[in-house]
């Protein structure tokens, strides 16, 4: 087969997978699974709001993941090799999760009315959680200091890095700032726990892939000395952030 | 499960500001009577942190300057305070002298009898009406 015959059907064969994957409705276990996680019941008031979620944010974080696994497949056929890369399969993820975020209806006008409760990241957020992005960010920027690795990498990661972060940011705003007009109170307990899974996962992806970039310098950076220290901290980024973050996807919002 | 600790702050859970659409009452003006009734009842006690003029506009469908002006309002009135980084919070009300409690208790209290005697109650009927559960 060409390369540009594979360019032209191997992104509509798998979008076209894609879709049929993820087309079929929201088992109303899932839903009961997610009200139960973050500790509400399962209304009239929600049930379909719940679903529409699940079904949303499936349906383009799987597009996100299959895109970045078909563009990654294209680049290395080109090179005539073939293998998988962890960090462009999650930054597909991570894009899918925040063009769901854009996708995702405000809950329906109810009583022409507002809550006083400030919608704060604090409120959905542990402090740890807050705080992993920024930390991980200045890892990265002291590694970068450091030296180490070839300027057109640093140049790369850095761009990566910055629009990660600026993602992450927008997105985090665009949750915490979708209306939220008085309602019945399943369906507020519902947006709540929508908000509060939508602000961990995208926090907890964007954190991870900047602890990647800043993996991949730490290692460029001690290689030859003690490769073994960096091959043991990036499967413990790499496997701790997400972990840590489902941990704690199931915490509900603070009391105001 | 994994639960959070509370804050140790006064809550709002559950308080609500409605607009009135049909109302000859600019949006701006219900949201400012709406808010200086509840702080000054002591229903938004001092400290209490109120939501960001473009969350309380995206809710209530708003622009961000109608709400913005009711909060600078409500700032001139020493209702709330707005702090960089902290966000508004509602201001300690000043205590007023003893005098003119007095004064303010009897207008009001004035007020309240005239509204029972045109409903034709007593002044028994109106002082049992002020205990809570009444």
């Amino acid at each position: 087969m060409s390369f540009w015959l594979l360019i032209v059907t191997l992104p509509v064969a798998v979008a076209l997978f894609t879709a049929v994957l993820t087309d079929f409705p929201v088992q109303r276990e899932a839903v009961r699974r997610f009200a139960e996680r973050h500790g509400f019941v399962v209304t009239a008031d929600n049930g379909a709001r719940i679903a529409d979620y699940l079904a949303t944010v499936r349906r383009w974080r799987s597009a996100g993941l299959a895109a970045a696994l078909t563009a990654y497949t294209i680049v290395d056929v080109r090179n005539n090799r073939l293998s998988v890369s962890v960090t462009f399969l999650l930054a597909g993820w991570f894009a899918g999760a925040v063009i769901a975020e854009a996708q995702l209806a405000a809950l329906p006008p109810g009583r022409p009315g507002a809550g006083l409760t400030p919608r704060t990241a604090a409120r959905y957020l542990p402090a740890a959680q807050r705080y992993a992005l920024p930390a991980v960010i200045l890892a990265f920027a002291a590694l970068a200091a450091a030296g180490g690795a070839p300027s057109g990498r640093l140049a790369a990661l850095s761009a990566a890095v910055a629009v990660v972060a600026a993602l992450v940011a927008l997105t985090v705003r665009r949750i915490l700032l979708r209306p939220q007009p008085v309602a019945a109170a399943g369906a507020l307990a519902a947006d709540e726990a929508i908000r509060s899974r939508s602000l961990h996962a995208v926090t907890a992806a964007g954190t991870t892939l900047v602890a990647y970039c800043a993996a991949d310098l730490l290692l460029r950076a001690v290689a030859g000395r003690s490769a073994d220290l960096a091959l043991l901290l990036i499967p413990l980024v790499a496997i701790g952030v997400p972990w840590w973050g489902w941990r704690h996807g199931t915490a509900r919002p603070r009391p105001a | 499960m994994v639960g959070l600790a509370p804050r140790n702050r006064p809550a709002t859970t559950g308080m609500i500001v409605a607009v009135d659409p049909d109302s000859t009452v600019p949006p701006y003006d219900q949201i400012r009577e709406q808010l200086t009734t509840m702080i000054q009842a002591g229903v938004l006690a001092a400290g209490v942190r109120l939501p960001s003029i473009r969350q309380l506009a995206a809710d209530l469908g708003l622009a961000p300057n109608t709400v913005a002006r009711s909060y600078r309002e409500l700032e001139s009135a020493g209702l709330i305070v707005t702090r960089v980084g902290r966000g508004t919070t509602v201001s300690q009300l000043p205590t007023l002298p003893a005098a003119e409690r007095q004064r303010l208790l009897r207008a009001a209290a004035e007020s309240y009898l005239a509204t029972a005697a045109r409903l034709g109650s007593t002044v028994d009927e109106a002082i049992a009406a002020l205990r809570p559960g009444a």
